[in-house]
């Protein structure tokens, strides 16, 4: 399969900035679709699932910040792992509109927030 | 009697050097061993019962420690291998020295020097996989996930790289020169193919597979299983059971697919088993699986079309599924992704009496902590109906994503088991002590009561938030000095350096109000910040009075200084 399925890191430090103030992160990207577009930036984000509303998963992150992240294009793909409410996940998403993530891949995570990498969401508006 | 390949794998090399002037190390040479595949044998046993060195007032003494820690380019999730009597190794005189085989997920190979530490030779296999299918249980890169084999006699140590070619995720199987690392015939891509139940043909896709449990060298074949990445992309993964011809890597004319059901869309039934190996016994091969449709739905063992949440005996060449067993509650596991297959299956060296009759024994243990003592023989089918013949005897170890080891000792025939810590398979977090415990078991299998016998356990080792259980290796001298030995999961909070520190501990035999008395406590290694979310299933290897310890780049060398 070629590599549409595969994620190549970012050669870039990607500089976002979130609410939280200014952060930096080792972004990853989707590399170019058949179309040839640009690769798309990934954030990767973790946090407690908080409620799964249709395709729509509400995900709490370490910090008490809420997510709206749409799980379409990852189920799909066929790449979202059984999580339910109370459990810890991490997601790799696209930018969606400003205030939705477009889930790429959705994992269980550990529970412990210690065992999660640094959050990034190279996204204006995020 | 079990005829073990294990008894090629942990090789006595009666070499005849001298490891200096030591109080500690016997006047004459001892026999020299060799670890040439995960958990030393083809049983899997963890046992080294030829260590001389390490006795239990050695390791608890003040001259046990860290001797020297080698860097390396990666996060190793790969069992060290080590061979002794080599001359040479790129080049390089070795003077007697162990030799150290090691692997990451860069795809690196390592050739080290034990008693120095030094690199002799590396080489890199191509480049990893980044993120493959975007699943984080694993380091931003997956390289080589399975720990390799090593066959003494042609000296060549046989890895699965995982390798970007052109953008496209590639398995390639090495056989490479020991002394050189060199590929001594051209690498074989993987590639498979398999009848589903319906007739059509199903191939094997590498970008959707993880191959994570460790190789089997048998009957002049290697073997490897797959599992998937993260559960993701269940319509294509599956559970591959392949083979090779070791000395031309030519692909088997079979091989074995744990789920080869049509129409459902959700397949799996992975073979990962945190990192174990393929077992064998003198006939057969066999491995554990994972979840295949959490509805339960698919599961079809008694129809050969699905074996999810499954011990199975494959013939070796992998025509068939000869024998399985499924709990009863297999239901609730692959509702809860309750893996079976996170633990590795170990064959019980010898046979025990049963009834009259003697019968080999088989313990498997997965993430919801039931371990199963097993007839390998006849292993019972279960699953919706009762095992028949049930199983011997069954005990909760604790939540194990890990495996079991075996020695014989004071207590005669002892079960190593560890469960416990942390684990979320019922949808909510649950923490429970995460201990090692040793299980005695008669020599004859009594007719009614319990078999398995607690004969101690350790002191609450959890602390980690990594998934519960931890793998174990023992040594001893015969039945004597035996000193079971552990890597715990890394603790929650990093170290100045950043990563997440781990712990070797090593307990004697010995119990005292049921507690097994600690030897030795020290700082193992580290796991790295960007992998936290992959268990450490990592394997301390002893082996002549020295001790092998690989984590998040680096290389560990525990003896007496």
């Amino acid at each position: 399969m070629k590599s549409t399925l595969s994620v190549i890191l970012c050669v870039a430090t990607l500089v976002a900035v979130s609410r939280a103030g200014a952060q930096v992160c080792v972004g990853q990207s989707l590399p170019p679709d058949a179309a040839g577009g640009p690769p798309r930036p990934l954030a990767e984000v973790y946090g407690t699932v908080e409620r799964i509303d249709g395709t729509t998963m509400i995900l709490v992150t370490r910090v008490g910040r809420r997510l709206r992240i749409d799980l379409t294009p990852a189920s799909a793909a066929g790449r979202v792992q059984a999580v339910q409410p109370g459990m810890a996940a991490g997601v790799l998403a696209t930018q969606g509109s400003p205030s939705m993530l477009l889930a790429q891949s959705v994992a269980r995570a550990k529970a412990s927030p210690a065992a999660w990498r640094p959050d990034c969401i190279p996204f204006a508006g995020f | 009697m079990w005829l073990f390949l294990g008894v090629f794998q942990l090789l006595l090399t009666a070499c005849g050097q001298h490891q200096g002037a030591s109080p500690a190390q016997p006047s004459v040479a001892a026999p020299r061993v060799s670890v040439l595949t995960h958990h030393y044998d083809n049983g899997r046993t963890g046992w080294n019962n030829a260590e001389s060195i390490l006795t239990v007032s050695a390791v608890s003494g003040a001259r046990f420690g860290l001797l020297r820690t080698v860097p390396l380019d990666d996060q190793v999730d790969t069992q060290p291998l080590v061979v002794a009597g080599l001359s040479s190794v790129g080049g390089q005189a070795v003077g007697g020295h162990d030799v150290v085989y090691l692997t990451t997920e860069t795809n690196t190979v390592y050739a080290i020097d034990g008693a120095t530490g030094a690199v002799l030779v590396s080489r890199s296999l191509g480049a990893a996989v980044p993120s493959p299918q975007m699943c984080f249980s694993n380091g931003h890169t997956v390289g080589i996930n399975g720990t390799g084999v090593i066959d003494p006699v042609s000296e060549t140590l046989y890895v699965i790289a995982y390798t970007l070619e052109n953008g496209v995720a590639t398995y390639r199987l090495h056989a490479l020169d020991i002394t050189t690392l060199q590929d001594k015939v051209t690498s074989q891509v993987i590639t498979a193919s398999h009848a589903l139940a319906d007739g059509s043909i199903f191939n094997f896709n590498a970008s959707v597979q993880r191959q994570r449990a460790a190789l089997l060298l048998f009957n002049g074949s290697i073997y490897a299983g797959f599992a998937s990445f993260c559960d993701f992309v269940p319509g294509q993964s599956r559970g591959w059971v392949l083979g090779w011809t070791a000395n031309t890597l030519t692909p088997l004319a079979a091989n074995q697919l744990t789920d080869r059901a049509t129409g459902t869309g959700y397949y799996l039934s992975s073979i990962w088993m945190s990192g174990a190996g393929l077992a064998a016994d003198s006939s057969n091969i066999y491995a554990v699986t994972g979840n295949s449709n959490p509805s339960g739905a698919t599961y079809d063992a008694a129809g050969g079309t699905n074996f999810a949440e499954s011990l199975i005996k494959l013939s070796p060449d992998l025509t068939s599924v000869v024998d399985w067993f499924t709990p009863q509650n297999y239901v609730f596991l692959e509702a809860t992704d309750g893996d079976f297959g996170a633990g590795g299956v170990m064959l019980i060296p010898g046979v025990f009496g049963q009834g009259g009759a003697s019968v080999a024994l088989a313990a498997a243990a997965g993430k919801d902590g039931a371990m199963y003592l097993l007839n390998a023989g006849a292993l019972g089918h279960g699953g919706p109906a009762p095992a028949s013949p049930a199983p011997v005897d069954a005990a909760a170890v604790g939540y194990c994503w890990c495996a079991e080891s075996y020695f014989v000792g004071a207590n005669g025939p002892t079960i190593v088991s560890s469960g416990g810590g942390f684990s979320e398979i019922e949808s909510v977090a649950h923490t429970t002590p995460l201990t090692i415990q040793l299980w005695s078991v008669p020599s004859t299998i009594p007719s009614t009561g319990p078999v398995l016998v607690k004969a101690g356990a350790s002191s609450d080792l959890s602390g980690s938030p990594q998934d519960g259980g931890i793998f174990t290796s023992v040594s001893s001298h015969g039945p004597s000095n035996v000193v079971i030995w552990a890597v715990t999961r890394p603790t929650t909070t990093p170290d100045a350096s950043g990563g997440y520190p781990m712990s070797l501990f090593a307990f004697s035999e010995a119990a005292t109000n049921g507690q097994l008395t600690k030897l030795y406590q020290g700082v193992a290694g580290e796991w790295g910040p960007d992998s936290m979310n992959a268990n450490a299933n990592t394997v301390p290897v002893v082996a002549n009075g020295q001790v092998y310890v690989a984590t998040y780049k680096q290389l560990r060398i525990f003896g007496l200084h």
